[in-house]
């Protein structure tokens, strides 16, 4: 891999900003669940494509790092190419498609399959940090329901669904408790992932660039997703398996393949499923 | 005239990463101590007040934006290097450090004259540097909490014991509250406010 590019400073960001992210990142670390203010720099990208995960990605990388990228699951979407692309210019880092080999995995809306292990670091992108915020849309409201764990909206908003639906009818995004304290919202991944936050060995790093919030769940931290005792939490299933690799056990994309009701599930991890593959064959 | 100013980080980009990457180890994983020495280079005539790795983590947080509190025997020497190094401002009250740095636990304030944020803003509690004689060898307390998987033995030397008492009445107000990093001549290890310690028998 070559060097990084010349002209910008290792990771992009100046020094201070790195400072700023990092004195964050530690108190999100040390709070679990709460969503800790910073000051949110410009990126040569749009707010929207993952300018939190990069940035919270920027202050963290080192030059021994090994980075994964992933959108949805899959290591080759646009926003995951341009991702590992950006850092490959400004940090010179090695990327990896392996999930095992990561060191830093960043990743928008989904968590690998492969089960992750103590010392990794998995950076989330996330458009709205804020779990409350379609149910009172004043920061200063919801920010002092934080402050007393006055979370009786969302169970509110949950029996809505069920009212309404029979069932608890969100299936992304789906909020969580973290450490029997903050509410919090995972991030857009499907509630098939949630259990996967739960305890996990590795630490989770959040980043919100336009709402300007760094959050964080340290490896073996409780996070329980939000349910009532006769409609407990349940993850998505599927009859099918993945049409290329026989999983029965990932979560599953539904592709399209003509235009006469033709269809094909397959799994959106992109790394597992070509692992699984090879396994077979 | 070392007293004065001394060396900084030999590669400030890097070295400034790494320590950070040691430092969030350790809060991450309480109780773990991370080693912080091979980390960086340079600060070689760090003033001796402090431990190196407790200099190091300063340099690599501290800035214009971080008031620094030193107790009094870390003054002086240390001076020169929040100054000039980390160009932080320096405070004489500890209510109002970001940043406090305790070279002699014995005689460290009460944790309550700290800040520990508020209910709404609890990020803008103090970190509080603490340098030890070391940390292994001590009376041991046994941490639970967030980072740990089961529960881990912590044994550090040279903390006052009503540090822990302290502690433990500080977490009745989560989640305000102080973060502790403490240093030994080699190692750092993380005392995030959500670590339960109980001093074991």
């Amino acid at each position: 891999m070559s060097g990084p590019a010349a002209g910008y400073n290792f990771g992009y960001l100046d020094e201070q900003t790195k400072r700023m992210i990092r004195r964050a990142i530690l108190k999100a670390v040390a709070i679990p669940g709460y969503q800790v203010p910073f000051g949110s720099r410009e990126m040569p990208l749009p707010y929207g494509w993952g300018t939190g995960g990069i940035q919270v990605t920027a202050s963290i990388i080192g030059e021994d790092d090994v980075l994964k990228v992933i959108d949805q699951g899959s290591d080759d979407t646009t926003n995951a190419i341009n991702i590992r692309r950006f850092f490959q210019r400004v940090t010179g880092v090695t990327t990896t498609t392996l999930t095992g080999e990561a060191t830093i995995i960043q990743t928008r809306h989904r968590i690998p399959e492969t089960p992750l292990h103590e010392g990794q670091i998995l950076v989330y992108q996330v458009p709205i940090p804020e779990p409350l915020r379609w149910l009172e849309a004043r920061e200063s409201e919801t920010r002092r329901m934080h402050a007393l764990a006055e979370y009786g909206v969302m169970r509110v908003k949950l029996y809505e669904d069920i009212a309404r639906f029979g069932h608890i009818a969100t299936t992304y995004d789906y909020p969580v408790v973290v450490n029997n304290r903050y509410l919090m919202r995972p991030s857009p991944i499907p509630k098939f992932d949630n259990p996967k936050m739960h305890r996990n060995p590795a630490l989770q790093l959040f980043g919100a660039g336009r709402e300007k919030r760094i959050y964080a769940v340290p490896p073996y931290t409780d996070v329980v997703s939000l349910d009532f005792e006769d409609h407990p939490f349940e993850v998505q299933r599927w009859d099918a398996t993945c049409s290329l690799c026989g999983s029965a056990d990932s979560f599953l994309d539904e592709v399209i393949v003509d235009d006469a009701g033709g269809r094909m599930f397959v799994c959106s991890d992109s790394e597992y499923c070509q692992r699984q593959r090879e396994a077979i064959s | 005239m070392n007293a004065l100013l001394c060396r900084g980080l030999a590669d400030p980009v890097h070295d400034a990463g790494r320590i950070f990457r040691r430092l969030l180890a350790a809060l991450a994983q309480p109780g773990r101590p991370a080693n912080l020495l091979d980390a960086f280079a340079g600060l070689e005539d760090a003033p001796s007040g402090a431990a190196r790795p407790l200099a190091a983590a300063l340099l690599a947080l501290a800035d214009f934006e971080t008031p620094v509190w030193l107790d009094h025997d870390a003054e002086g020497l240390v001076r020169s290097l929040v100054n000039f190094h980390c160009g932080a401002p320096l405070v004489d009250d500890p209510r109002r450090a970001r940043f406090a740095v305790v070279t002699e636990p014995d005689r460290m304030p009460p944790l309550a004259a700290f800040d520990w944020g508020s209910a709404e803003y609890p990020d803008r509690g103090a970190t509080l540097l603490i340098s030890v004689a070391n940390l292994d060898g001590g009376a041991p307390v046994t941490l639970t909490g967030p980072g740990i998987a089961t529960a881990t033995t912590f044994a550090p030397q040279g903390l006052p014991d009503h540090f822990w008492s302290q502690r433990t009445m500080m977490q009745k107000d989560f989640p305000c509250g102080v973060d502790c990093f403490l240093f030994d001549d080699h190692h750092v290890a993380g005392l995030p406010r959500t670590t339960q310690a109980r001093e074991d028998e």
